[in-house]
């Protein structure tokens, strides 16, 4: 077992409760979206020989097309969003790990295999109508459903039921009526099932079922009344939805790829011997053999214990059996491993079927039936709807933050743009601008390598003095020395004589070389980076309150200089990465904007760029990553570094460039730097001036472009 | 008082054991600041899970990255609070060699005696080592390390010619600079060693302005809230913060002795925080909402775009980017 380490074969417990009130009432308690109660429905379906299915899906559901629809589109799943008023919609999500779905899912199947089995949408049709806060006031906290499986329902959810007193207590009167009113509807509507003395189970939210549970206790059902608000018939549309989305929002469990792996197992008949735990392992177990194919570096024997062990600690102190996408499996993952590795795993975890069209049926909503309509309404970003049956009472682990993780973490596999965001973006303008992560990326990747040279520099070896003081008297060892009665003076003998006195700051020009295979170069490709003075920067970011009349006259310095392979346009064409094969910073410190240039503009002028390389004769002819070279020779005072692989070596041109300048090249190996960073610092990102002024600019930035180090 | 005499006083409160027929010195733990911590919660829990052996195996050994005054010194302190350890610090710098990690010799009454490192106190004791800037450390000093830190939990010293079990209780962790994270700082056995590897990064507002309240004394509210508002877009480390506010209180006192007791003002105190931010390289201050656009500025505006392309290196087009 890769991280259970508890047995798992313990007794089987009933997929389902007895009724106490009535012998032929089997209850089936769940928490929506969650894949375990998912598969005890159908586990109880299949075992328990039931002549109908009672499941709390909307009345209206019960006798159309639409459901069956909805269920015949799995995996894919979908969503029938209902516009309750012009300003506010509400969904019933269709996905295979609601227990509700995949019981109607199972009867179905179970029908068209020739079983007597019925299925009955008992829910209060008016359910669209109850006000929202009635619901959230009732929202629990359950722990790792997974103890489901092991503890049996009762014993599950008897902690649970103790809370909901609370819970119930605390609600107004009000919120009490509409939940009274459903559980009266629901009820009834059991009740008249149960008289024909059919054998049923009723697989039914948990909180509902400990209200119905004390209704039906007393056999005599109050009369429901009228419903407080008149009922309206309501425009609605059945949509194909984004599983990332979803997962996002928690209705699609834990793991996408697991829920999949599940349906496939009811498709064959074969969910009583699904195990969710089972089913991670083998995920987790083909990834890394997919990394041990590729021989990623990440990968060694040691850090895969780590992995395993840490995985086990953390599942262990927060008493848990399944572990949680985001906080345990992604973040022991990318702590234990790396990156690349969490980001494999975070792939094929959130691999779910779909299909790249969009589908919308418009429908209207009866109070007893669906049916076509002609009449379209604009329907709300994904983002903006409230899931009746989702996002409700799930795990522990699930809050908001949660949700915000998983924005983060879905949007590295999947980037994406909220509507209300898409249409802010609509403006595109031809200004481009730099990112600041990576400019922080460039400034920090250009001091750890002035830290690694200096400290080069500075590295010694302890010697015996035979008359000379060379670097200094290297006191450690002479005492030492004393001690062990040597009676000798030790000496610093530095290893680089030539280095002996580097000091580096951000305006040492930093050339990296990440490509020498001259025909991917193409000289007119090179690319600058331009920062300008107030003036300049109000017209480029068309800040019109900027008083143009009294301020000095637009300037712009260049710092960076780039030459790019490849690119392509991302986030509706505002962001473009591109893909660069060698960069010249003339400046590599993190200041951004106006400040930049100040600082920049405070150097004597020769240090100031306002040129291109290919503008400078004596270095145009020159290959195109010596003219980088040679460009920022240009700018310096008495070094340029030069990171770049072994195998570059500076033509004699390049040389001579030098020589004449008088400025000192420094190698720094490209090895030495980690694949993860390399590969970041191949890409290049610039916005457009209408992200570069949204005020969500940093969190859509995020979702596009990958983060600023790499474990 | 004679070198000799200094020496001795200075392992008087060193423990002196025989380990394998050799005399070595074991050094106090250190101190634990009496600072409060806040917030971080996610940190601690996940540090607490990494050193746990509820699973039944032995505790993992974890490092620490991120900018400097994140707090990555604080929670380690934190961390040994909680568990009621004592700490044993090693600060790594460039003149650090492996003996500095095991044991080094030194003259005690006329013999060569050895004083063990923090590594072998916080082993033998079972104590928490927290080895700080390790990146700092030449490669070669860190080799005594690995089987310290590996299967073998042990230390060797050669010099000394003994060999430290690390009791069951000892735990282990380390704090990089993010740069060095980034880079290949630490050799891999190191690396490989010290994982899990947890990024302290800053923390958010909220957190930020919990850990201030904690940390700054007196009716330091106006103080903060101003801060928050005011450096609301700034990456400011929490150390850095509670040094910007401090500054800035203290000018206000020199000020309140020179011009006498009035009421600090908002205004005032957000000039006192600017005033005090000079001193911080990287800290913006976050720019007021805009006031709505005049035609006659629209215009202007359009007239100086003419001049943008001419200022523009090149032939303005290929270096639209800022």
């Amino acid at each position: 077992m890769f991280f259970i380490k508890c047995c798992l074969e313990t007794e089987r417990k009933p997929p389902y409760i007895k009724c106490q009130s009535y012998e032929n009432l089997f209850v089936l308690p769940y928490v929506h979206g969650r894949l375990t109660f998912a598969q005890l429905a159908t586990r109880a379906i299949e075992e328990g020989q039931f002549d109908v299915v009672a499941v709390d899906l909307p009345f209206f559901l019960q006798e159309n097309k639409w459901l069956d629809f909805a269920l015949w589109l799995f995996p894919f799943p979908s969503t029938l969003v209902i516009k309750t008023s012009m300003n506010e919609s509400k969904s019933f999500n269709f996905v295979p790990n609601d227990a509700a779905c995949a019981a109607v899912y199972k009867a179905r199947q179970l029908q068209i295999e020739n079983a007597s089995i019925k299925y009955e949408c008992i829910d209060d049709s008016n359910i669209i109508n109850y006000p929202i806060e009635s619901f959230q006031k009732l929202k629990l906290s359950v722990g790792d459903d997974y103890f489901a499986h092991v503890d049996g329902l009762d014993d599950f959810f008897i902690k649970i039921y103790k809370e909901m007193e609370q819970k119930w207590l605390s609600l107004t009167e009000e919120q009490k009526y509409f939940w009274n009113y459903r559980v009266t509807t629901v009820a009834k509507r059991l009740q008249q099932i149960l008289k024909s003395g059919e054998k049923t189970l009723f697989v039914c939210d948990f909180r509902l079922w400990w209200l119905i549970n004390k209704e039906l206790v007393f056999h005599d059902v109050k009369d429901t009344g009228v419903f407080v608000i008149p009922w309206q018939d309501k425009k609605a549309a059945l949509i194909l939805q984004d599983p990332y989305f979803l997962w996002i929002k928690g209705v699609l469990d834990d793991y996408p790829a697991v829920v999949a792996r599940f349906f496939g197992t009811v498709l064959k008949g074969e969910s009583s011997n699904f195990n969710k735990l089972y089913v991670i392992e083998e995920i987790i177990c083909e990834i890394i053999e997919e990394a041990n194919s590729k021989k990623s570096n990440d990968l060694s024997i040691r850090n895969l214990q780590t992995f395993r062990h840490y995985l086990r600690k953390r599942l262990a102190t927060h008493r848990r059996m399944t572990p949680s996408p985001t906080d345990d499996l992604y973040d022991a993952a990318f702590s234990c491993v790396g990156k690349s590795f969490a980001r494999s795993i975070l792939e094929k975890m959130l691999s779910y079927p779909s299909i790249d069209m969009e589908y919308v049926e418009f429908l209207t909503i009866t109070h007893n039936n669906v049916s076509l309509s002609s009449s379209e309404f604009e329907i709300p970003d994904a983002f903006e709807q409230t899931f009746l049956n989702a996002s409700d009472s799930l795990p522990a682990a699930y809050s908001y933050d949660e949700e915000k993780r998983r924005e983060e973490l879905a949007a590295q596999v999947m980037p994406f743009l909220k509507r209300k965001e898409r249409m802010e973006l609509k403006n595109y303008r031809g200004v481009t601008w730099a990112l600041k992560k990576e400019y922080e990326l460039h400034a920090r990747v250009i001091s750890m390598i002035h830290q690694v040279i200096e400290k080069k520099s500075r590295y010694y070896q302890s010697k015996k003095s035979w008359g000379s003081l060379k670097g200094g008297i290297d006191w450690k060892s002479t005492f030492r020395s004393q001690l062990q009665g040597e009676n000798d003076i030790y000496i610093k003998k530095l290893r680089r004589h030539g280095l002996r006195s580097l000091r580096f700051n951000a305006f040492t020009p930093t050339v990296f070389i990440f490509d020498t295979k001259t025909e991917d170069y193409d000289c007119s490709a090179v690319g600058a980076v331009h920062d300008s003075n107030a003036t300049l920067r109000n017209l480029e970011l068309e800040n019109d309150e900027h008083i143009i009349k009294n301020s000095p006259e637009p300037d712009c310095v260049n710092s960076v200089f780039y030459f790019v392979t490849d690119y392509q346009y991302a986030c509706n064409n505002h962001i473009l990465k591109g893909k660069i094969s060698s960069i010249l910073f003339l400046y590599g410190g993190e200041w951004m904007g106006t400040e930049r240039y100040n600082r920049i503009n405070l150097r004597p002028d020769k240090y100031q760029c306002r040129e291109m390389p290919y503008d400078v004769p004596e270095i145009r002819n020159f290959l195109p990553f010596d003219m980088l070279v040679a460009f920022g020779a240009k700018y310096a005072e008495r070094h340029i570094i030069v990171v770049a692989d072994k195998s570059w070596q500076p033509s004699q041109q390049l040389s001579s460039f030098l020589k004449e300048k008088e400025v000192a090249m420094i190698r720094f190996p490209l090895t030495d730097l980690s694949t993860h960073l390399i590969e970041r610092m191949k890409s290049l990102h610039i916005i457009s001036t209408s992200l570069k002024k949204h005020s969500q600019r940093d969190i859509i930035v995020d979702r596009y472009v990958p983060d600023e180090f790499d474990s | 008082m004679s070198s000799n005499t200094e020496k001795n006083w200075k392992l008087e409160n060193y423990e002196e054991r025989v380990l394998q027929g050799t005399r070595v010195f074991f050094p106090p733990p250190s101190p634990i600041p009496n600072e409060p911590f806040v917030g971080r919660q996610k940190f601690i829990n996940d540090a607490l899970a990494t050193w746990s052996t509820l699973d039944g195996s032995a505790p993992q050994h974890f490092r620490l990255y991120g900018p400097p005054g994140t707090g990555k010194n604080a929670l380690i302190y934190e961390l040994a609070r909680i568990l009621e350890k004592e700490i044993y610090v090693i600060n790594g710098n460039d003149e650090l060699d492996a003996e500095d990690i095991a044991c080094t010799p030194t003259m005690k009454d006329n013999e060569i005696v050895y004083i063990a490192s923090e590594l072998a106190a916080a082993m033998l004791r079972g104590g928490i080592c927290f080895f700080d800037e390790i990146a700092k450390a030449p490669e070669g000093s860190l080799a005594l390390l690995a089987p310290a830190l590996g299967m073998e939990r042990t230390l060797k010293s050669k010099k000394a010619a003994i060999t430290i079990p690390a009791s069951s209780g000892f735990l282990f962790c380390a704090a990089l600079n993010e740069n060095e994270e980034a880079g290949k700082a630490l050799p891999d056995y190191i690396d490989k060693r010290t994982r899990p590897a947890y990024h302290v990064g800053m923390p958010s507002l909220g957190e930020l302005e919990i850990i201030l309240k904690s940390h700054i004394n007196g009716d330091a509210d106006l103080w903060i809230q101003c801060f928050i508002s005011l450096f609301r877009d700034s990456d400011l480390a929490p150390r850095d913060a509670i040094a910007l506010i401090n500054n800035a209180r203290k000018h206000h006192e020199y000020e309140k002795t020179k011009e006498g007791n009035k009421r600090l003002s908002q205004k005032a105190v957000n000039s006192y925080l600017r005033e005090a931010a000079k001193g911080f390289p990287g800290v913006t201050v976050a720019s007021p909402s805009l006031p709505p656009v005049s035609k006659e500025k629209k215009e202007e505006r359009r007239d100086m775009s003419n001049v943008l392309y001419k200022v523009l290196p090149g032939d303005g087009k290929k270096t639209s980017i800022h």
